[in-house]
């Protein structure tokens, strides 16, 4: 019977993970078998539950990494010691001569070498810092060993560039823009979940900008198409149910700052220099006295779009950032749903690839009514922690 | 026009690294996904990834042409994974976010707190299963190959991927007993 049994596992696990029909005498022998129903049963909810825990984030892209470990390197030419030692003959031989035939030698005066300032070693300093945003936590910091090799500057060719217009007005620059680039930082402040991302603009995130069908509050710009914001853009980096949604009364803002910020009146801005703040208002924010905020480093050029879902307020910014590099870079700053409206426990993460760095970061936010954990991994220092909203009122 | 797996394999084979770039930009993924679902661990899973590109650009002359890359690549990336885990005990989950889980198809909000504590308990088991049984669960269960491929990965028979299978159901299902409905009866 036992082998019997076994004889019709696959035809089970089949069944259950990919749907194939189970062959008549296995199904006849499963009405019979309480064994077999009992594994039908088990292998059902297993093939679920593994679909649903299977989870795996998006791969970092580690060919420069690979690169730079197989990539033949160039090699400093052996001396052999038959070279070496005709080279210290050589020298010494000149320097002997030197010393009694020169003119204008001193005897008794020693000469210095002088190594020429190209080639004296140099101090190297810290790299420079580069925060777009900021993270408080009450844990601990740990520093484990670099896992991945520093990765080469990635050549920009052809393929890696896409002509888009990312612009102060309607349709006047048009930049080569780097295919998709991610950049993340998570900054739960002590009194909210605060998600910050900085993301170079992707084909999509582009695609977003010129959603033709966002609905435009108000003015809707003639030319370029209007600033909108799509599903596609948003899901990189929200796990909400909503945002996945191009709905809501999301409207959209081209031209300048201050007229994206003039139809946006929940967000004000601060520049100072090529820094600008945010800050988003939202009922939720004022009763608890507190605003969300994030900055962006930034040149003159920027678009903002501002999307309200729920009670939910999203600022949208797309700058270029400088001197930090070249390429322009999106801001989203998150305001997430207050915790009356969500469940009392959830988690979520994702993980990023910032190619600048060449390094993934991996965010993972785990809430418990209350007390909200989060962990960053991969880029900076890895930074583990716990908020406790203590500010906010309990669901 | 793309050059299939075949003709960048073989312009690697003759030391072209930049095809050996775009068959990394193609697999990398898979690589990766494997690797993760074995170790549980982006970072182990990302040091797998690129030691299993380091060591096929140094076997490449040595592949077949005649066999699928994708298998013999993650061939090698499950022999990483099986020899890390024998090399040590590796890091499932940090201990602050011991219970925290990925859930892939359901967002966040809305599941459930029982089907987070069965996922939960789904990884807890499978991080305790041996490797070699856990290597068949992933390749046969999760990603869905055929034994054919499963064996050919493992490098074992066809038959003894089943049975190999088979034991590692049976472990599965035993250690994730006490989670699981009684709805037979």
């Amino acid at each position: 019977m036992r082998n019997r049994c076994e004889a019709f596992e696959d035809a089970i696990w089949d069944r259950v993970r990919f749907g194939t029909d189970l062959p008549a005498d296995a199904r006849a022998h499963i009405d019979r078998c309480a064994d077999c129903a009992r594994a039908l049963n088990e292998a059902r909810q297993l093939a679920g539950v593994m679909l649903q825990a299977d989870c795996v984030p998006p791969a970092p892209d580690c060919r420069s990494a690979v690169m730079a470990r197989i990539a033949p390197r160039q090699r400093q030419p052996r001396l052999t010691w038959a070279y070496a030692c005709a080279g210290l003959a050589i020298a010494s031989l000149a320097i002997g001569a030197i010393m009694s035939l020169g003119p204008g030698h001193e005897p008794g005066r020693q000469s210095v070498a002088v190594m020429p300032q190209s080639a004296q070693p140099k101090l190297i300093g810290p790299a420079p810092h580069r925060d777009i945003g900021s993270y408080t936590n009450t844990g601990e910091r740990y520093n484990p060993p670099t896992r991945i090799a520093k990765q080469p500057a990635k050549p920009k060719t052809p393929e890696n560039v896409m002509v888009a217009s990312v612009v102060n007005g309607p349709g006047d620059v048009v930049e080569n823009i780097p295919a998709p680039e991610i950049k993340a930082e998570i900054a739960p402040d002590t009194t909210e979940e605060k998600l910050s991302v900085a993301t170079r603009p992707a084909g999509d995130i582009l695609d977003a900008f010129a959603d033709k069908d966002a609905p435009g509050a108000g003015a809707a710009p003639a030319a370029p198409a209007p600033v909108g914001m799509a599903g596609t853009a948003l899901s990189a980096w929200d796990n909400s149910k909503d945002a996945r949604t191009s709905g809501g009364d999301s409207f959209c803002v081209t031209g300048s700052l201050d007229d994206a910020l003039a139809a946006a009146p929940n967000v004000t801005c601060n520049v100072t220099g090529a820094v600008a703040t945010f800050s988003v208002a939202s009922d939720r924010y004022a009763a608890a006295g507190k605003a969300d905020s994030g900055s962006v480093v930034m040149e003159n050029r920027l678009r903002v779009a501002t999307k309200s879902v729920g009670e939910r307020s999203l600022l949208w910014a797309a700058g270029t950032p400088a001197p930090v590099d070249d390429r322009p870079v999106a801001i989203v700053i998150a305001s997430w749903t207050p915790p009356e409206a969500r469940p009392v426990s959830y988690g979520y993460d994702y993980t990023d690839y910032d190619t600048v760095t060449g390094r993934t970061t991996t965010v993972s936010v785990k809430r418990s009514g209350n007390h909200v954990e989060v962990r960053l991994e991969g880029n900076q220092p890895p930074v583990k922690g716990s908020v406790d909203h203590a500010t906010i009122p309990s669901v | 026009m793309a050059k299939s797996d075949a003709d960048l394999v073989e312009l690697a084979q003759s030391g072209n690294l930049g095809a050996f770039d775009e068959l990394m930009s193609i697999h990398q993924e898979r690589v990766y996904a494997l690797a993760y679902r074995m170790l549980s661990n982006s970072e182990d899973a990302s040091d797998v990834q690129q030691e299993t590109f380091v060591r096929a650009w140094k076997s490449i002359g040595k592949f077949r042409r005649d066999a699928e890359l994708s298998t013999w690549l993650h061939r090698i990336a499950v022999n990483i994974c099986l020899s890390m885990k024998k090399r040590r005990e590796f890091t499932v989950s940090e201990p602050l976010f011991e219970d925290s889980i990925r859930l892939s198809h359901e967002p966040c909000g809305v599941a459930t707190l029982e089907a987070t504590e069965t996922a939960m308990a789904l990884r807890k088991v499978m991080a305790a299963i041996p490797a070699h049984y856990r290597a068949l669960l992933v390749l046969r269960e999760i990603e869905g190959r055929r034994f054919e491929e499963v064996a050919r990965i493992l490098g074992c028979s066809e038959q003894s991927a089943r049975t190999r299978a088979s034991k590692a159901r049976k472990l599965l299902r035993e250690r994730m007993r006490p989670y699981l409905e009684e709805e037979y009866q």
